[in-house]
C-alpha cells in the first residue's frame, strides 16, 4: 500500500510518497523564503499554489510508482494559516476524486510528533515541539497528546523570526540568528520568564528589539538563543520530573537549531535521562510526516469525505484520538 | 559530608528531584529540616545559571518570610546560602490538600482559598499554586515551595496562580471541581480586598488564552 503525504500549513509546500510498514520512498519540498520581512500568508498560498503540481509530480516520479498506485492521499488538515492549508487541501481533495481513492486528514502537530517518535526510537518521551507557530511540552497520556506547557504568548520560531526582521533578516530568520549566534560571546541580561511548565517570550523579544543597534548584533543573536532554549529546556526538566519520563525528543522547525539539540542532550546527560536525535532534516516541516500518519490514521479507518474535508486552521493537538495498535 | 551541604546538616532521604533542585529530608541542630539545593546546571549559561539560582534562592526566601507577614504560615528559613543554592527550612508535618481531598475531605478548600487571598493581598504570588503545595498542619494552612514566587502587585501574576489552582483542581476531583473551585473563591473573596475581586475579573481573561482555544463550534474527530 501506499500513501501519498501532502504538507501545506505555512511556509513550505511538500509532498511523500510512504508504503505500508514505514519506507519513504520520496520526500519532495519548495519553501517559500523572502528577502525582507516575514511570511505572508497570501504570498505564501500563492507560492503553494504556483510549485504544487511540479512537487506532486515529483513527489510521485521519485518514489518510482504511477499515480494510479496510490491507496490513500494524506493532507495536513491544520493548524495552520488558512489560505495555505486550503492549497494544500484543494490538490488532496481533486486527487482522491480523480484517482477515486480514500481521503485522510491529517493534524500537522500530531504528523511532526509522529515522525519524531518513529524516527527517535523513543518509547515514551516528552516532546519539545518548538516551530514557527507553536511551543509546546507535550506527552502522551490514553491515546493523546496532552499539553503539559506552552508558551503564554509568541512561539519561539516566530520570536526568531521576529527578530531576524528586525535585524534586516528575512523569512526563515532561525539559521541566520544560529551563524551569527555561533560568533557572539558575551550574555546580555534578557528577562528569562519560566512559569511551571510555560513560558513567555514576548517580554524577551520586546527587550531584544530595543537593544538592537546599541549592542552587537552577534552578542544579542548569542543571548536570545541562550536565554530563550534554557527556558524550553527548563519547562521540559520540569515536565520530565513531574511526568517520571526519562527520555526527551524535539521535534519542529526550532529542533533544527544545533545549540538547541546540544543544551538538550546536556540536559538530559545530567539527570540520566536520554535525549534521542533523528536527522536534523526531519525537524522541518515536510510530507513525510503527513504519509506516515496518513497511514496510521487510514489503518484505523478515520476517512474524510470530501463534503467534510474543510480544513482546521486552529486544530489543537490534544483533540486527536491517537492511531495506536491496529 | 559533601561540601556544598550547610554544616551541621545529616541528610536522611531526596525528598524530590526536581528540575531545577534537589530536596533533602535530615537533621539539623537537633531539628527535622528540608534542605532544597539549586544545583548549577550545565546545559545553562554560566553567567545565566549563577545569576538565576542565585536570584531564586534569594527570592524564595524572602517570600517566605513576608508570607508570614501576611498572617499566613509558611516554613521557617534556618539557614542560606546564595552562592551554593542552598536554603535550610523547618520540616511541616501535615497532610497536603492533594491527601486531603483524595480521602473525600473537602473542608479545608475555603480556608485554602483565604490563605492564598492574604497572600496575594501582602504583593506575594505563589508561581506553582497547585494542592500538593498547600498543606494543613496544627490546625492551620501552610503553604510550601515559593520556588517560583513573585513579589509583585501585578494582578496578571495572581489570576496565574487561580488558573492553575483550578487545573489542580480539575484534573485532581473531575466533575466535582466545581464546587470546590466556589469555596476556594468565597475565601479567597473573603479577605475582602479589592486586589482579589480584580484577580478574579482577570482570570476570566486568563482562562481565554492558549493557543487555538475557540468556544464555537469544532468539528473534533
Amino acid at each position: 500500500m501506499f500513501v501519498l503525504g501532502l504538507e501545506s500549513t505555512a511556509h513550505t509546500f511538500a509532498g511523500s510518497v510512504v508504503e505500508e510498514g514505514g519506507r519513504i520512498l520520496s520526500d519532495v519540498r519548495e519553501s517559500y523564503k523572502t528577502r525582507t520581512g516575514g511570511i505572508h500568508p497570501r504570498d505564501a498560498s500563492r507560492h503553494h499554489y504556483e510549485v504544487a503540481s511540479s512537487v506532486i509530480s515529483r513527489t510521485v516520479g521519485e518514489a518510482g510508482i504511477a499515480p494510479s498506485e496510490i491507496d490513500v492521499v494524506a493532507f495536513s488538515r491544520g493548524p495552520g494559516l488558512g489560505p495555505c492549508l486550503r492549497v494544500g487541501a484543494t490538490a488532496a481533495r481533486a486527487l482522491s476524486l480523480f484517482l477515486n481513492r480514500p481521503l485522510v486528514g491529517v493534524n500537522h502537530a500530531v504528523a511532526h510528533l509522529e515522525l519524531a517518535r518513529q524516527m527517535s526510537g523513543a518509547l515514551d518521551p516528552v516532546f519539545l515541539y518548538v516551530s514557527g507557530g507553536n511551543t509546546q511540552v507535550i506527552g502522551e497520556v490514553d491515546q493523546r497528546y496532552v499539553i503539559f506547557g506552552e508558551t503564554e504568548d509568541i512561539a519561539l520560531g516566530n520570536m526568531l523570526d521576529s527578530f531576524a526582521r528586525v535585524v534586516g533578516v528575512g523569512f526563515p530568520g532561525g539559521p541566520v540568528v544560529m551563524e551569527l549566534a555561533a560568533k557572539g560571546k558575551r550574555l546580555i541580561q534578557l528577562p528569562y520568564s519560566v512559569k511551571g511548565m510555560n513560558v513567555s517570550l514576548s517580554g524577551t523579544l520586546t527587550a531584544l528589539e530595543s537593544l538592537v543597534g546599541k549592542e552587537p548584533i552577534e552578542d544579542l543573536a548569542f543571548s536570545v538563543q541562550e536565554v530563550c532554549f534554557a527556558m524550553l529546556l527548563e519547562a521540559s526538566e520540569r515536565a520530565m520530573a513531574y511526568l517520571e519520563k526519562d527520555e526527551l525528543v524535539i521535534s519542529g522547525g526550532v529542533g533544527a537549531n544545533s545549540r538547541l539539540r546540544e543544551m538538550a542532550k546536556v540536559m538530559c546527560e545530567d539527570r540520566g535521562a536520554k535525549f534521542l536525535d533523528y536527522p536534523a532534516k526531519f525537524y522541518s516541516d515536510n510530507g513525510v510526516m503527513i504519509a506516515l500518519t496518513g497511514l496510521g490514521t487510514f489503518a484505523h479507518g478515520d476517512v474524510l469525505s470530501v463534503d467534510d474535508s474543510t480544513v482546521m486552521s486552529r486544530w489543537r493537538v490534544d483533540e486527536v484520538r491517537l492511531p495506536r495498535g491496529v | 559530608m559533601r561540601s556544598d551541604f550547610p554544616e551541621g546538616f545529616e541528610p536522611e532521604s531526596v525528598l524530590y528531584s526536581g528540575a531545577e533542585s534537589k530536596i533533602w529530608l535530615g537533621a539539623w541542630m537537633g531539628r527535622r529540616v528540608v534542605l532544597k539545593q539549586r544545583l548549577p546546571k550545565a546545559y545553562r549559561n554560566t553567567e545565566l545559571d549563577e545569576g538565576l539560582r542565585i536570584s531564586r534562592t534569594v527570592g524564595e526566601a524572602l517570600s517566605l518570610h513576608e508570607c508570614k507577614q501576611a498572617g499566613v504560615r509558611a516554613p521557617y528559613v534556618y539557614y542560606l546560602n546564595p552562592k551554593t543554592g542552598s536554603m535550610l527550612m523547618s520540616y511541616v508535618e501535615g497532610p497536603t490538600l492533594t491527601e486531603l481531598l483524595r480521602k473525600g475531605d473537602s473542608s479545608w478548600v475555603r480556608p485554602a482559598g483565604l490563605a492564598v487571598g492574604k497572600l496575594h493581598t501582602q504583593g506575594i504570588s505563589h508561581g506553582d499554586l497547585t494542592t500538593s503545595n498547600l498543606l494543613v498542619s496544627g490546625g492551620e494552612v501552610v503553604l510550601l515551595d515559593f520556588g517560583l514566587s513573585e513579589r509583585t502587585n501585578d494582578v496578571e501574576r495572581f489570576a496565574e496562580d487561580l488558573n492553575v489552582m483550578m487545573g489542580a483542581l480539575k484534573s485532581l476531583m473531575g466533575e466535582e471541581w466545581e464546587s470546590l473551585w466556589r469555596e476556594f473563591e468565597s475565601g479567597y473573596l473573603e479577605e475582602g480586598s479589592p486586589g482579589c475581586r480584580e484577580t478574579i475579573e482577570r482570570l476570566k481573561l486568563v482562562l481565554g488564552r492558549g493557543r487555538y482555544r475557540r468556544k464555537e463550534e469544532r468539528r473534533s474527530r
